[in-house]
């Protein structure tokens, strides 16, 4: 285990700061509540319940998100296969950005690696969790059509096939993500 | 078990190569490798001369094999790769698939350490085309060559590489020519100021690797020498000592005692060495005698 | 000669990444499974059965191939999870397969005649006599070339090929030949041959002090990085060494391939497919890299003689890059 620094904060990431907008504030704000934090959670295992085997593999790793222009941290710990919160302590894995850097990790619209090489996300400690964590993060999918996967037939293959249609010739997934990125474009 | 004396991997004059040769006929080496195998580029000897030093070699009793170039690129390449698979007198060690491709069909050779030889499919593919000796990669481990060794096909010899700067990576371009700030076509041939490769350090002074060419070798020599009972054991038929400027006689002249007989307890060593590969571990490692 | 389109062959570590390749202009996608068959084994990357058979579903009802790469090199303890991977490959009916070990090749078309080979990087085959070999002796139909050959050198390997020929056109630089480096299992014991991965990332260590980000590789200092210093991947092969007295990147710098400046001459001397290398990265930047080869590809086609390389397009690429920055590689001669 390594003992990090409480806070750990560099320059960089205080000029960092003096860009951000208000919806990353707000964003991570909201997130760092506890009742938000237990909320999130929540709906994160139960996305991530097919990924157990990875997360038994990282059983019992700390790891502390800094966000380091609001000065805040949250500490998670992975216990039984599953994110929980945890308190003060070591931690084997130190991840710190800034608030929208980590806000557009989490949504998925930008590279980590890309971010890692403009020295603008640090990832310090037991590497190959963080990579295991990105690695489950990007391999999440969003399927549209699982909530109506289940339906009887012979309704149920139409309806899919239906909805299926529509994202596609709409390009719904796409303009999601191209929302979402000029939305949160600093 | 038998000594061999692999390539020259670095560039030397002809004076040092022939001078070197001169002195290896007299070495209790059984099979000696020549030819150039890391850089097209370094013509020191014509092919003429390198059959010379064959001959010799011959008449002194030793098996003379000649060693391929590991990367091809140019065409150039390719006519003096062919020139060497057609020669009528010595065994060829393949160490590029364009050398197995035209050595296939047409009689016995050995398949050299930059072969991807990892397994016994590949090994027993390769013996269906005529290979009748090989070295496995540096970086498979005694168990691995082990099992390899059960289901070796019957004339397979196999050959360990066991003193020597491990060959561990070739690139198109020129680290030697890149230290001295030149491009790789202004090289001026600079490695042979380089007999031994040029030392590379991390930030720490920890030597890390060895510049050769368009070559990287180890840092620190590989030193099988305390485990040739193991490699007695295995089935392993040849030991391969790398040829270093200096000292390389003294190196065969210490495996030759140790495989006489004269090597029971482990050698003491005073310089640094590595053998992790060996033992299954990163390579820069060094292991003491397992069983002591 | 020929002068059809190439294929644009972009990666995929999972099915977000898989979808963002078709849906933003891939030919064809390659993956790999989740284990060291391939050349990506990295913890929590790559496919398993359920996700292939979605991932095929997807990209064959859009048009598009996937290729599923088995090109690390199987030893005596492990060979059936190699060849059980061959087999799953041909149950699902992949598209390709891309393998590098000689004997799985042997396994491959002994075993399915009808399923389509592809020499990966990791056969270390870098002249048309090899490429012979694998056609051969194992139907080989396209092989992708390391990245050591200067443009003469891949335009003469073209014209004499038995196959046809795959160069990677964008993403990080291999600077050793492909197949042929044990840089990675000297320092760590793994290397991309043996357990498909390079520099893995349980030996990696990432600490900020005082004198900037120090990266070490199972203890070894690989290089340190000033405060806003752009960095790269921690890889034996692109740290800073010193030989006399200062450190510099003695093998090579932070860097990646881009070969969007001699996209005409790739398709006038017939390439038949263009790589984007990194499955282990993001699905935002799989997106970003195939919008930008395929709107430079199809710009190429429409008019070849006056294609230009848009500003845009090299902005987007470099940001993506390591060291944010690219080269031509070893298909530029002063590189060399």
């Amino acid at each position: 285990m390594l003992g990090f620094p409480q806070k750990h904060m560099t320059k960089t990431f205080m000029e960092h700061g003096r860009t951000l907008t208000r919806p990353f504030i707000a964003a991570t704000t909201i997130f760092m509540d506890p009742v938000f934090t237990a909320i999130f959670m929540g709906l994160a295992n139960r996305v991530l319940a097919r990924y157990q085997a990875d997360f038994l593999q990282m059983e019992g790793r700390r790891i502390v998100v800094e966000v380091s222009d609001l000065g805040k941290s949250l500490r998670l710990v992975i216990r039984r296969g599953k994110i929980a919160p945890t308190r003060a302590g070591p931690v084997d894995l130190r991840i710190a950005g800034n608030a929208k850097d980590l806000c557009r990790l989490a949504l998925r619209l930008e590279d980590p690696d890309t971010l890692f090489f403009a020295r603008r996300l640090v990832l310090e400690g037991e590497t190959s969790v963080g990579l295991q964590l990105k690695n489950i993060l990007d391999s999440v999918d969003l399927d549209w059509l699982a909530p109506v996967g289940y339906l009887p037939a012979p309704l149920g293959p139409r309806i899919r096939q239906a909805i299926d249609h529509a994202i596609r010739n709409t390009h719904a997934d796409r303009r999601l993500h191209d929302l979402l990125d000029r939305a949160l474009q600093p | 078990m038998k000594i061999s004396l692999g390539p020259i991997h670095y560039y030397w004059s002809k004076e040092n190569i022939e001078q070197f040769y001169r002195r290896a006929e007299h070495w209790p080496v059984d099979i000696v490798y020549l030819g150039e195998t890391v850089c097209a580029k370094r013509r020191a000897l014509r092919s003429a001369d390198w059959l010379d030093i064959a001959a010799r070699l011959t008449d002194a009793g030793k098996e003379v094999v000649l060693s391929t170039l590991a990367l091809l690129e140019a065409n150039s390449d390719l006519l003096q790769l062919e020139r060497i698979c057609a020669n009528a007198h010595y065994l060829v060690e393949a160490n590029d698939m364009s050398a197995v491709h035209l050595l296939a069909g047409r009689g016995p050779f050995v398949i050299g350490p930059h072969i991807n030889c990892y397994n016994a499919e590949t090994l027993s593919l390769l013996a269906d085309l005529g290979a009748r000796r090989w070295v496995p990669p540096v970086e498979l481990s005694a168990t691995t060559i082990a099992m390899v060794q059960n289901t070796r096909p019957e004339t397979m010899e196999t050959e360990a590489f066991a003193y020597g700067y491990l060959p561990l990576s070739f690139s198109a371009r020129c680290f030697t020519a890149r230290a001295d700030n030149v491009g790789k076509d202004a090289c001026e041939l600079r490695c042979i100021n380089d007999p031994e490769g040029r030392a590379l350090f991390t930030q720490e002074h920890e030597r890390l690797f060895t510049i050769n060419g368009i070559q990287l070798q180890s840092g620190i020599p590989c030193n099988l020498l305390n485990e040739t009972v193991a490699m007695s054991e295995m089935g392993i038929d040849i030991v391969r000592i790398s040829p270093q400027l200096a000292a390389t006689e003294f190196v065969i002249r210490a495996f030759h005692a140790a495989l006489n007989g004269d090597g029971g307890s482990p050698v003491e060593y005073d310089s640094p060495a590595c053998n992790g590969y060996w033992y299954g571990k990163p390579g820069m490692q060094f292991s003491p005698v397992q069983g002591d | 000669m020929n002068h059809r389109k190439p294929e644009l062959v972009c990666p995929a570590g999972g099915l977000p990444a898989l979808k963002a390749a078709v849906d933003n202009g891939a030919d064809a996608i390659y993956i790999g499974f989740r284990d060291d068959t391939n050349a990506r084994n990295f913890p929590g990357l790559n496919f398993g059965p359920e996700e292939t058979a979605r991932g095929m579903e997807y990209a064959h009802r859009a048009g598009k191939k996937v290729l599923l790469a088995i090109n690390t090199y199987p030893q005596a303890h492990n060979w059936a999870v190699w060849t059980s991977a061959v087999d799953r490959a041909a149950e699902l009916g992949i598209d390709a397969v891309i393998m590098a070990d000689p004997g799985l090749l042997r396994y491959a078309a002994t075993h399915y005649p009808d399923l389509r080979l592809h020499l990966s990087v990791q056969a270390s085959a870098t002249t048309y006599k090899a490429l012979e070999f694998y056609h051969q002796r194992f139907g080989i139909q396209r092989a992708v070339l390391p990245r050591v050959l200067s443009l003469q050198q891949l335009w003469h390997t073209i014209a004499n090929s038995p196959v046809e020929i795959e160069v990677f056109g964008y993403g990080s630089l291999c600077v050793m030949v492909e197949g042929r480096c044990a840089l990675s299992s000297y320092i760590t014991g793994r290397s991309p041959n043996a357990s498909g991965v390079c520099s893995p990332a349980e030996s990696v260590r990432w600490e900020e002090t005082a004198l900037g980000r120090e990266s070490r590789l199972n203890g070894v200092l690989i290089d340190r990085h000033g405060l806003n210093e752009a960095a790269g991947y921690p890889t034996l092969c692109k740290g800073r060494y010193y030989t006399d007295a200062q450190a510099y990147y003695a093998i090579e710098e932070p860097t990646s391939l881009n070969i969007l400046d001699v996209l005409p001459d790739l398709f006038h001397h017939g390439i038949a497919a263009i790589k984007v290398e990194g499955r282990q990265r993001s699905p935002a930047y799989v997106a970003s890299v195939a919008r930008v080869l395929r709107e430079a590809i199809d710009t190429c086609a429409a008019d070849p003689a006056r294609y230009l390389v848009r500003n845009q397009w090299t902005a987007v690429l470099d940001r993506l890059s390591e060291g944010q920055t690219h080269t031509l590689g070893a298909y530029h001669r002063p590189w060399h």
